[in-house]
């Protein structure tokens, strides 16, 4: 014996030595950044046309590290609201967390607009304007010019009263929208609704908006702002809007479960092994190779993909569940033997190694990843884990106390095995169930479904988007074109719909390029519409006439307008202007790849979602323009990729089921049916309690795999021997425990998670029970 | 100049009104800037009505020329203020606190919410601080001078708010029983001339 365990010696130092070699390697890596929370991440990268993808970054960035601000009160009590807004902007700017504050408006930013449009006067024409030009009612501008001149409120004139006798180019500026749903006073912007006013403040920073290193000062500066808000009396709302108040929102969310699930797990574990073994030196071993196995999972995971995402961590914790079979096969059998016992179940350990390996490399191939990480995670802990145990436990041998009589547990096993008859009874009629619930099993792959902001935070986001007509940037239209005018002229074709689909009232509003600046095209076209609708039919005359001025001016502003060619204005030209910023958001720079110019026209608010369809019917009749549908899109991805896994589970079987074959011979439907049912039964119990799948559902399926296989093969290695089944048994309530608590878990992803995994497990271990004739002890 | 001068243009009135009203009860125009506004202005709790007629000329720089317009005025501080012209053409402006609202022939061609535009509302609370007695709202927004005190006495108010200056110089205000001529210098040289006659008050 001491031989042995000098055999044993060598090896073991050298696993030692790789672990310290890993923690070396890992510690530097550690760091807030480690760990990624943003939900996209696990989704797999669009692998549709690159400016698509381009596009929806371009809507990323736009929304990403930017955060709004609403201060609301009673509409009476504006002035103080104004001066509220004023310190929270000033409280956010002196905390240091954003890189800049807006509250103020741009002095003299309409005079500015003002100077560039001024030489393109005959060019612009808001479409209300030349649809009356071009219908012969420019008479009832003539009245509107009178009026606005000698009435002491009249609409401010742009231009010389020669240039622009009718002041066209006044009304164009007053049709402009660069704050969409805001309005902007002398103090700002700000919103109404009803007798309720927001002053808008709009803050930007640096960083990541899912890393957590950008969340707290973030986070703590908005609260100092928020309690400013609380103790004003005008003021009785504080809303926000930012992805970065998500992104907090779920890493918070994910963090606070991780460690409930990870403690949850942990307690279970050693509560469970006390009851059984009644020795502290049975409680370290597990712990040891569950540490070192997570250790492995995490160092090796952190080598190969440099971060980990949050989700992924989650389920390492689960790993807890597998990894420790290994080790209650190993305690369990050694309990009854003074043997060092680890060749008896090596075989069996190495085959559920072998075949959870296999079920989660399958996941490795799927495009997800988050699903490659996973894998990546699961299978070094797993082979990590059985390193430790088949190298390092024959070493505490000695430690170990040994009982002739069954545990507790044994002897709970040994009075459940009499109850065989009624459990199968009951199995059988769960099948029944479950076969019911299999042809109304539905799908649902919406994101919505994934959403786990808090409802508060959601009803927040809400608001803002209607009040400020900006729903995000979930679905816009991206126009392309083979160069810049082109792009305008197909925005304009698009614009006629949309323009009908807000007058309608189905549609909020829209913000385009050409909406600033219209093609070189349609400036043709309203100069000769006001060449034909305002100076061939003598509009100036008549104005002139009617103010009782000479008719002198009326031939001044004629000359002025046939020998005033100015040549087109270009997007280029609202470069150094306050829309700068808005226009350079929405335009795609050409690059040397893809098709040379594109835009993006952002839509406000619909009525419906049918309006959606009309969008994308819209699109589709013309040329160069496409309705991108974020939310769709990714509902369709996760749509494809629930299908993909199906097919890669499918796979994870056969290779598992060769496996099985080529060691058990006819026999291995014994062992592949514990999971293999347990699986079909969870899906079809989960579509009697009318919970739609989804693709997390099919994920935890493959975990159902892995656990229910070990539980086949531990059995059916050792023959039914009671230790085998005090380990299976033991390991089976552990995962229950831990993945119980997934199902808790707000973030959805983990919910669907745990409640497959939760009646999966507790099948498997059911069938595998009813199928074996009897315990040997 | 836009919305500014739009805005300007919205001052133009409801400052006048203010000075008219203001004017109708004034004692003795008192030489201390503010308190000179003050003493002007008086008590205006029992304003119940008053009316008058108007002749505007409004000088246009760019044409070298002059608009002449004219027509009558009423105020009711619940309905707020009625600005009728009848010269060179007809239409008429009714101003209340939240709305302005334009009708010709009977048709309206107008109607703004005062809320909508960034001054107007900022006017519109002068023009109402004048009437619940808030000095300190027309101090805020303009610097107040004394060019003249004996009669007729004339003031000038020269705009603090950056986006009012950009569009108006000054307003001068002139009168002697009362306030009768509103000059107002719009930075691009553009000027009004109003003038108050036959002013009635009950």
């Amino acid at each position: 014996m001491i031989a042995r365990c000098r055999s044993y010696r060598w090896p073991a130092l050298l696993w030692a030595l790789v672990l310290l070699l890993l923690v070396m390697q890992l510690l530097p890596r550690l760091s807030s950044n480690t760990f990624d929370t943003s939900i996209l991440a696990l989704l797999p990268q669009d692998q549709q046309e690159p400016l698509v993808e381009r596009a929806m970054n371009r809507m990323n960035s736009f929304v990403a590290n930017r955060v709004l601000l609403l201060v609301g009160g009673a509409n009476a009590d504006r002035d103080k609201l104004q001066v509220l807004a004023d310190q929270v902007a000033s409280s956010l700017s002196d905390s240091g967390a954003f890189t800049s504050v807006t509250v103020r408006a741009r002095v003299g930013w309409l005079s500015q607009m003002t100077t560039v449009y001024e030489p393109y006067r005959y060019q612009l024409l808001p479409e209300n304007i030349a649809e009356k030009l071009a219908s012969g009612q420019g008479l009832a501008l003539v009245s509107g010019a009178v009026r606005e001149l000698v009435s002491p409120i009249g609409r401010p004139r742009s231009a010389s009263i020669i240039d622009d006798p009718l002041n066209l180019l006044g009304i164009w500026l007053e049709n402009l929208t660069p704050a969409a749903g805001f309005a902007v006073d002398e103090q700002g912007l700000y919103a109404r609704d009803g007798d309720r006013h927001y002053r808008v403040v709009t803050a930007s920073f640096a960083g990541d908006p899912f890393a957590q290193a950008t969340h707290k000062p973030l986070l703590d500066a908005i609260q100092a702002a928020g309690e400013l808000v609380h103790e004003n009396k005008a003021s009785n709302e504080f809303l926000r809007s930012g992805l970065v108040f998500h992104a907090a929102a779920g890493a918070e969310q994910a963090k606070g479960e991780l460690s409930t699930i990870g403690v949850g797990s942990l307690v279970a574990i050693v509560v469970l092994l006390l009851w059984q073994f009644r020795s502290l030196y049975y409680l370290w071993l597990p712990v040891i190779s569950i540490g070192t196995g997570l250790l492995v999972a995490l160092s090796v995971s952190l080598m190969i993909f440099g971060q980990v995402h949050l989700v992924t961590l989650a389920f390492g914790a689960s790993l807890v569940g597998v990894s420790v079979d290994y080790a209650f096969h190993y305690l369990c059998h050694v309990r009854y033997s003074r043997t060092e016992g680890i060749g008896r179940i090596l075989p069996g350990i190495t085959l559920g190694l072998v075949s959870s390996c296999l079920a989660y490399g399958a996941q490795a191939l799927t495009p997800f990843p988050g699903l490659q990480q996973i894998a990546l995670f699961s299978a070094a802990g797993l082979i990590g884990a059985w390193i430790t145990v088949v190298l390092w436990f024959p070493l505490a041998r000695p430690w170990l106390p040994v009982s002739e009589t069954a545990g507790q547990l044994g002897q709970w096993l040994q009075v459940l095995a009499r109850f065989r008859a009624p459990l199968a009874m009951l199995l059988v009629a769960l099948v029944l169930v479950a076969l019911a619930g299999l042809p109304i099993i539905h799908f649902d792959d919406s994101l919505g479904a994934l959403q786990s902001s808090p409802a508060a935070l959601v009803a927040q986001e809400q608001k803002v988007q209607r009040l400020s007509q900006n729903p995000g940037s979930a679905r816009f239209l991206l126009v392309e074109g083979e160069s810049v005018q082109q792009v305008l002229e197909r925005e304009e074709r698009a614009r006629v719909a949309l323009d009908r689909l807000v007058s309608d009232g189905q549609l909020q509003a829209y913000q385009s390029v050409s909406g600033f600046v219209p093609s070189i095209q349609q400036q043709q076209k309203n100069r000769q519409l006001v060449q034909a609708g305002v100076y061939e039919t003598g509009l100036p005359k008549q104005l002139f006439e009617s103010l009782g001025m000479s008719a002198r001016l009326a031939t001044r502003s004629e000359q002025q307008f046939s020998s005033y060619h100015p040549g087109w204005l270009v997007p280029d030209d609202l470069q150094k202007t306050p829309v700068a910023d808005l226009l350079t958001a929405l335009w795609l720079e050409p690059d040397l790849l893809e098709s040379p110019s594109a835009s993006l026209i952002t839509i406000g608010g619909a009525a419906n979602a049918s309006v959606y369809d009309k969008l994308a019917a819209l699109a589709n009749g013309l040329e160069g323009v496409r309705f991108v549908d974020r939310v769709g899109r990714t509902s369709a991805l996760l749509g494809g990729y629930r299908v993909t896994v199906s097919l890669w589970m499918a796979l994870a079987y056969s290779l598992v089921m060769l496996v099985l074959i080529m060691r058990y011979g006819r026999h291995w439907w014994r062992v592949i049916l514990p999971p293999a049912l347990a699986t079909v039964m969870t899906l079809g119990l989960l579509a009697v309690f009318g919970q739609p799948l989804n693709l997390f559902n099919l994920l935890a399926a493959l975990l159902i795999l892995g656990i229910g296989l070990d539980i086949g093969i531990f059995v059916r290695e050792s023959n039914g021997e009671l230790p085998a089944w005090e380990a299976v048994t033991l390991s089976a309530i552990t995962s229950l425990l831990a993945f119980g608590l997934l199902a808790l878990s707000e973030t959805p992803v983990l919910h669907h998670f745990g409640m497959t995994v939760l009646p999966g497990i507790g099948l498997a271990w059911l069938i595998a029970f009813v199928l074996q004739r009897r315990i040997q002890s | 100049m836009t919305l500014l001068s739009l805005v300007g243009r919205f001052a133009v009135v409801l400052v006048s009104m203010v000075f008219i009203v203001s004017a109708v009860w004034a004692s003795e125009p008192d030489t201390e800037d503010a308190s000179a506004l003050e003493n002007l202005l008086g008590d205006q709790a029992s304003v119940a009505f008053l009316e008058g007629k108007f002749e505007q000329s409004k000088y246009i720089a760019d044409l070298d020329t002059t608009l002449d317009s004219s027509g009558h005025f009423s105020f009711v501080p619940d309905e707020g203020l009625r600005w009728s012209i009848r010269k060179p053409v007809s239409t008429n402006l009714r101003i209340t606190p939240n709305e302005i609202v334009e009708r010709q022939d009977g048709e309206e061609v107008m109607r703004m919410n005062v809320d909508e535009q960034p001054m107007t509302r900022a006017i519109s609370e002068v023009f109402f601080a004048i009437f619940g007695g808030d000095w300190d709202a027309l101090e805020k927004r303009f610097t107040i001078r004394s060019m003249q005190e004996a009669s007729p006495w004339r003031l000038e108010l020269e705009p603090k708010d950056e986006l009012l200056k950009s569009y108006l110089n000054t307003i001068e205000l002139q009168g002697s029983e009362y306030l009768e001529v509103l000059i107002l210098s719009e930075s691009n040289g553009d000027r009004t001339r109003i003038q108050l006659n036959d002013v009635k008050a009950r």
